[in-house]
């Protein structure tokens, strides 16, 4: 990756704004692989990741006058893009299956035969750092990350009070910052 | 505020990993604006979780971005809407002015979505305005004669269901299909924007020539919707003899999809016409609205 340093992050935001296809097109080069690993693991599904990729990537060119970079960098902006574009269709495919059965019900997507496999089982095969992160911690995050649960969905899924949710979600952080410092 | 507190609770640790809910994450984006140590955490944690992110990255499959490239590139154009799911087109179907020219621009991109929503609350206070106008007048002059008000509701309900049923019929007929998108990608299809004419300067179609088929094509994305007593026609023009490829439905619904036309043999240009119903064409009340040279 030599040619990641070619481009500060301003230059990214200006080029994008001036609608440079150059720069866009290192951005996809650059980021996409990890903007479509969170569509993977949100959707299990690769022709649907893959939509939910461009979808994202068109989002991106187009509301990069929204960026506001005090609140982060351009690629947590750019990951929360994808992310909320994936569980956005997964929520709305999800609730496809489950309004007949159940309407809104809170656990509803918990109840998504998607997510029952994916917790027993990686598909994708995670690195050796995130692999020692113990399953109850990854679970959470990945439940609030990759699934985009609610708080009162984990305080059920993992059977723990609501107020230790935030605790939870810290302590499994602070975790997974030891192992990939290592 | 007791600030250490609030970092160990784990808030900061939710608001990066987008567990929070909208108005708490207002209350960790202001606390981390005025606490510089909050920011500088905040900003660690999402720094680590690109870096937990990218654990997982995956390759995508090439045509995501050739497909991407495609939308960008032609991202002001009918073309690369097409390549697009409707609901992320910037030209999604809105009611047009009766007759105007357009007044959006192609190449206006960010913003226009606004514009947009702007022009069709404008569009609705104008259409309330006229019709709360209209109620007046009709109270004001007609009060006693409720025979013939009744009546005239009568046959306004009667034009309304008419149009309704018209409507829904056209847009049966330019409903999109698969088969419709696969047009998009046949290297068979020759897809041309069209031209502005005369006192309509811009373009506003795409016109697709088939040429295994023969079938010509045509997707509105601008024309204005046409006066009861006319329609558009599309026209070829092959050495100088002008031939009828047929009727265009022009409603709110068919724009941005696939209209199939007649088959013709190798036309050199088309021509959108607005005609009075039943004209042949070629007379003095024909408009030329579009061109489009087709360069085989």
């Amino acid at each position: 990756m030599a040619a990641a340093s070619t481009y500060t992050e301003a230059e990214l935001v200006q080029g994008l704004k001036a609608r440079n296809e150059k720069i866009f097109s290192y951005l996809y080069d650059h980021y996409s692989p990890a903007l479509y690993s969170v569509a993977l693991k949100v959707i299990a599904d690769e022709t649907t990741a893959g939509d939910v990729l461009q979808e994202a990537f068109v989002k991106i060119w187009r509301s990069i006058d929204k960026y506001d970079a005090t609140k982060g960098r351009l690629f947590t902006w750019m990951l929360n893009i994808a992310r909320n574009t994936a569980i956005d269709s997964l929520r709305s495919k999800a609730y496809k299956l489950d309004q007949k059965i159940t309407d809104v019900d809170n656990l509803a997507i918990l109840n998504e035969p998607q997510l029952a496999i994916y917790l027993q089982v990686d598909h994708l095969g995670l690195s050796k750092a995130v692999e020692r992160l113990q399953k109850e911690q990854r679970t959470i995050i990945d439940l609030a990350y990759y699934k985009g649960c609610t708080q009162e969905e984990i305080s059920k899924a993992l059977d723990i009070p609501l107020g230790t949710v935030k605790t939870r979600m810290r302590n499994a952080i602070m975790q997974l910052r030891g192992l990939l410092k290592q | 505020m007791d600030i250490n507190h609030y970092i160990s609770s784990g808030v900061l640790e939710s608001y990066v990993y987008g567990l929070l809910p909208e108005d708490e994450v207002a209350e960790v984006e202001a606390i981390a604006q005025q606490y510089p140590e909050v920011r500088e955490i905040v900003e660690d944690l999402q720094l680590q979780k690109e870096e937990f992110v990218k654990c997982y990255a995956v390759t995508p499959p090439p045509e995501i971005k050739a497909r991407l490239m495609l939308i960008i590139r032609n991202e002001s154009t009918p073309e690369g809407e097409l390549a697009l799911p409707q609901e992320l087109r910037l030209n999604n179907p809105v009611p047009q002015p009766l007759l105007t020219t357009p007044a959006v621009k192609m190449k206006a991109v960010t913003g226009k979505k606004q514009e947009r929503i702007w022009k069709i609350i404008a569009a609705a206070v104008i259409g309330i305005l006229i019709i709360s106008a209209g109620i007046n007048f009709f109270l004001a002059t007609d009060s006693k004669d409720y025979k013939a008000r009744y009546e005239r509701l009568i046959a306004s309900q009667k034009k309304i269901d008419e149009n309704k049923n018209l409507e829904s019929n056209q847009t049966a007929s330019v409903q999109e299909s698969d088969e419709d998108k696969k047009l998009l990608k046949d290297p068979n299809v020759i897809w041309i924007k069209a031209s502005g004419y005369g006192p309509h300067p811009d373009g506003a179609v795409t016109i697709g020539w088939n040429k295994a088929s023969k079938e010509v094509y045509l997707v509105n994305w601008r024309l204005p919707i046409p006066p009861e007593d006319k329609q558009y026609h599309l026209r070829t023009i092959t050495d100088g003899k002008p031939a009828d490829a047929g009727i265009l439905v022009i409603t709110p619904s068919s724009n941005g999809k696939i209209q199939h036309l007649k088959t013709t043999t190798i036309p050199q240009s088309f021509v959108v016409t607005l005609e009075p119903i039943g004209s042949k064409g070629a007379n003095g009340k024909t408009e030329i609205y579009q061109v489009a040279e087709m360069n085989l």
